[in-house]
């Protein structure tokens, strides 16, 4: 190219003891300038002339995996019996407290003794008492109080976990614990 | 002889550095609440909702805007080799401009504020933003046909990008029905206004905040270095490059939303197609500083520029990465997106800025800097500040964003609660926190030095002969129509309105048969808007898969089909409100609110005891629901303030149940409607 030689030639132009030199432009720059326009127009062309599978798409086939995913954790959990026994666990205690204070405490206080949430340390429950009855709640929430469904949150075995820790809080009588509210187990 | 008006360009220096101040001030003290709550106060006009637009705003209109309007009129008075046309019209400009800071300053304060980023201020003052901004336009216009040179030189193209740009982004984004003195609802709804709303922002970042700001670059950097500029050719073509692709930009910051997919493409590409005419000023201002002569970099002014034009580089290939899809996804709303504004605004046009006033304060006042010492100390501050800061908020950033899709081999998230996501990064907050300190305490420096300048030398008009150029004549048609205002101004227009037409017609507009909001509900939302929850808080689930997980489903578009405003938000310094209706009791909400961090211990959030106290005047809202009839709301019979005092009366006697005694017209009612019925239509 002729316009290679003419490097740091001044125009004829000049303002304010400004003046302009004519060099080329860099290769570099405009292989950069090239490419970056026929990548979009390739971008453009592959997602939305062909058809390729966009966002929607991606997000149905995620969804599938993970409804699978599900389906493949709850082949694996315990039954009922197995677990209700598993629930005097200290070590599984021990994990439910932290759970307990990241998600429950909240609604139900520090010490379980209730705020939002009612009091989980006596023996009076609004939604069933025995263990496989405080498992289920916590894993299908109460959804008309407000509760959330920590199954899908959480999953099984967590849930678990803080079913054993809440099960442990009974009898506890922390201070300015809630007025009893529901049946006595 | 010609003498120029330097005076009004010291002025808008001045202004520039005061409301700089203020501005960084306001923005170190955000930071603070960010990290130590209670730094709130317990007062609604300190809290970081209202805080951060003002420091946003500030550091947009007060700072940079001034400091562009006084590197303006310097360069245009010489680059046209005559005075500006009038110095009575320039004054006012001063004046006014000022005045609306200041005013938009105390109402943003107050809460009085439309929730759009970037231009939060109400419609009193966005008319007169219009006004003022059309006097300035019209006195460079008037300047530029007077001019005693036929040549254009490419600065001024850039200052006429700037100036025609924003006043076209400013009016659309700004069209909206009133609603009283202080209050409006925009003309355009839902997804179509959020599409309006970035379109805005980005094409502020470019028309305001670079654009021009380029203009100045090409003017001062090859002044102050004394050298020619380094390439014509490549400033044309970037340019017209520049001028062309940012238009389209704007989506590429709603990827994964339900915007049609092809517009976020369209955002994607362009963002990338906008690197090499980035660069392209990068290496042309660059190049022409030039390594030869060593000696120009004791000049704080070539460090300065030197610093402004790589942070600049490097925030437009940050800007590109973004973009795309999986990076998007996983950086969006974290601290890496503030690491970038940061980079844009303290990197570029702040380091800019300084810059240009080393190379003003002397010539402006005639005197020689006090102290270069100083002026490289004030650099070298700059430089460790803004790099901390930038490593700070960009790892921050990274370690958000992969907490919040680091899931475990059975599916679930590892990090449910959002909390835990936020709790890791308290360090390096702590290091943003004293950068910004530090970046402060280098531009204190700055201003003594300039005062002690300025003392020693006095703030006058100079007197310079004509130059005696020749001007060949235009050997080409395209050498005859850069000479020319009009045509240049034409193209500009013709370019931007190509890309923004081609955005906002397709504008997708949602059939729903979707019921406007209830006089409560939107009562709700009006002071959702005026706490500035939006800064905290986006209000769009995106469409993955672990969005879905921690929030619930994702966002459809026509559920936002009576939102007025659109309020997706930029940041989640909480998490995203989109699903939040019905997901907790009343009760949950009222404690929230008032103490969050009863409910949620170790919540950043400060608290709103003011919503319990402070009751919604229910006379209002005749006058609101009519303004919103005018934007296209569809009501049913029934008399609004009767619907809002049952609708209110429900939630009062379901808290009454809890032993909580609260006005029905309590604002804290209609918040809580509000948060209640937060996406439960698409559920």
């Amino acid at each position: 190219m002729a316009d290679r030689k003419k490097k740091d030639e001044l125009r004829p132009e000049q303002i304010d003891g400004i003046g302009q030199l004519d060099n080329p432009l860099p290769t570099w720059w405009v292989a950069l300038f090239n490419f970056s326009m026929i990548f979009g127009l390739g971008y453009f062309m592959w997602f939305h002339l062909l058809s390729k599978p966009g966002l929607k798409e991606e997000l149905a086939q995620d969804r599938k995996a993970y409804e699978q995913l599900v389906a493949a954790r709850e082949q694996v959990a315990l039954t009922p019996e197995d677990a209700v026994a598993r629930l005097q666990d200290p070590k599984l205690i021990q994990e439910g407290k932290s759970l307990y204070a990241a998600h429950c405490s909240p609604c139900h206080g520090q010490y379980g003794e209730g705020t939002v949430g009612p009091n989980l340390t006596d023996k009076f429950w609004i939604h069933g008492g025995t263990p496989e009855m405080i498992l289920g709640s916590i894993t299908e929430g109460i959804p008309a109080m407000g509760m959330v469904a920590w199954g899908p949150i959480l999953g099984q075995q967590k849930v678990e976990a803080v079913t054993a820790f809440v099960l442990s809080l009974q009898g506890t009588k922390p201070a300015n614990g809630k007025a009893p509210q529901g049946d006595e187990y | 002889m010609v003498q120029y008006n330097d005076r009004i360009a010291g002025r808008f220096l001045q202004a520039t550095l005061g409301w700089g101040l203020l501005a960084l001030l306001i923005g170190l003290y955000a930071a603070l609440e960010l990290q130590f709550w209670p730094a709130n106060a317990r007062q609604a006009v300190l809290s970081f909702g209202r805080l951060r637009p003002i420091h946003a705003d500030l550091m947009i209109f007060a700072f940079a805007a001034n400091a562009l309007f006084a590197g303006m009129y310097h360069a245009v008075q010489r680059l046209c080799q005559v005075r500006i046309w009038s110095d009575r019209l320039a004054l006012v400009h001063f004046w006014s401009w000022q005045t609306l800071q200041l005013a938009s300053l105390i109402t943003l304060a107050m809460g009085i504020s439309q929730g759009r980023p970037l231009a939060e201020m109400e419609w009193p003052l966005d008319v007169a933003l219009a006004l003022i901004w059309g006097l300035l336009t019209f006195n460079v216009f008037m300047t530029l046909k007077q001019r005693r040179t036929q040549f254009l030189y490419v600065s001024l193209w850039f200052f006429i990008a700037g100036l025609v740009g924003f006043a076209l982004f400013h009016v659309v984004n700004a069209l909206a029905w009133p609603a009283g003195a202080w209050k409006s609802y925009p003309m355009f709804v839902g997804l179509a206004d959020a599409v309006i709303q970035v379109w805005y922002e980005q094409n502020i970042k470019s028309f305001l905040l670079t654009i021009p700001f380029l203009g100045l670059m090409y003017y001062f950097v090859p002044k102050t270095s004394k050298k020619p500029l380094h390439s014509y050719r490549l400033a044309v073509l970037q340019f017209w490059a520049l001028i062309f692709f940012s238009v389209w930009i704007g989506p590429s910051r709603f990827l994964y939303t339900s915007l049609p997919e092809w517009m976020q493409s369209l955002g994607l590409i362009f963002s990338l197609m906008l690197v090499a005419p980035s660069l392209g000023a990068v290496i042309n201002g660059l190049l022409t500083i030039g390594t030869e002569d060593r000696k120009i970099f004791r000049n704080p002014a070539v460090l300065f520029f030197s610093l402004a034009l790589v942070s600049y580089g490097l925030f437009v290939i940050m800007e590109a990465m973004v973009a795309f899809k999986s990076i998007h996804l996983r950086l969006q709303y974290t601290d890496w997106m503030s690491a970038q504004s940061h980079l844009a605004s303290i990197g570029w046009i702040g380091s800019f800025i300084f810059g240009m006033a080393y190379v003003l304060v002397p010539k402006l006042w005639q005197q020689p800097l006090y102290s270069r010492c100083l002026g490289r100390w004030h650099f070298w501050i700059s430089f460790v500040s803004l790099g901390l800061l930038f490593f700070s908020l960009a790892t921050a950033g990274l370690i958000q964003g992969f907490h919040w899709f680091s899931v475990e081999e059975n599916g679930l998230l590892v990090h449910p609660q959002f909390l835990s996501t936020l709790l890791h990064l308290e360090s390096y907050h702590t290091v943003r926190m004293i950068s910004g300190l530090l970046y402060l305490l280098g531009a204190l420096v700055a201003v003594y030095n300039f005062y002690k300048t300025a003392r020693g030398g006095q703030l006058q008009d100079s007197t310079r002969a004509l130059e005696e150029h020749p001007m060949p004549p235009p050997n080409s048609r395209w050498e005859r129509w850069e000479r020319k205002v009009g045509p240049i101004t034409f193209g500009i227009l013709g370019l931007v309105l190509l890309g923004s037409l081609a955005q906002l017609l397709p504008l997708p507009n949602q059939q729903t048969d979707l019921k406007p909001y209830s006089p409560l509900v939107q009562q709700g939302r009006d002071i959702y808007v005026r706490e500035g929850c939006v800064s905290c808080h986006t209000q769009t689930v995106r469409m993955a898969l672990k969005e879905e997980l921690r929030y619930g489903h994702a966002s459809q578009g026509w559920e936002f089909q009576q939102d007025r405003p659109a309020l997706w938000g930029q940041r989640r310094h909480g998490p995203d409100l989109h699903r939040i209706g019905n997901k907790f009791p009343h009760l949950w909400h009222y404690q929230h609110l008032i103490d969050p961090q009863a409910t949620t211990p170790g919540s950043l959030m400060p608290p709103y005891p003011w919503l319990a106290k402070r009751k919604v005047d229910l006379t209002v809202l005749p006058e609101r629901q009519n303004a919103l009839q005018k934007v296209g709301a569809v009501y049913g019979p029934g008399d609004p303030i009767e619907l809002y005092q049952a609708e209110a009366k429900k939630i009062q006697e379901s808290l009454a149940q809890a032993q909580i005694e609260v006005d029905a017209e309590a604002e804290i009612i209609a918040l809580i409607a509000y948060l209640q019925k937060l996406g439960t239509e698409g559920k």
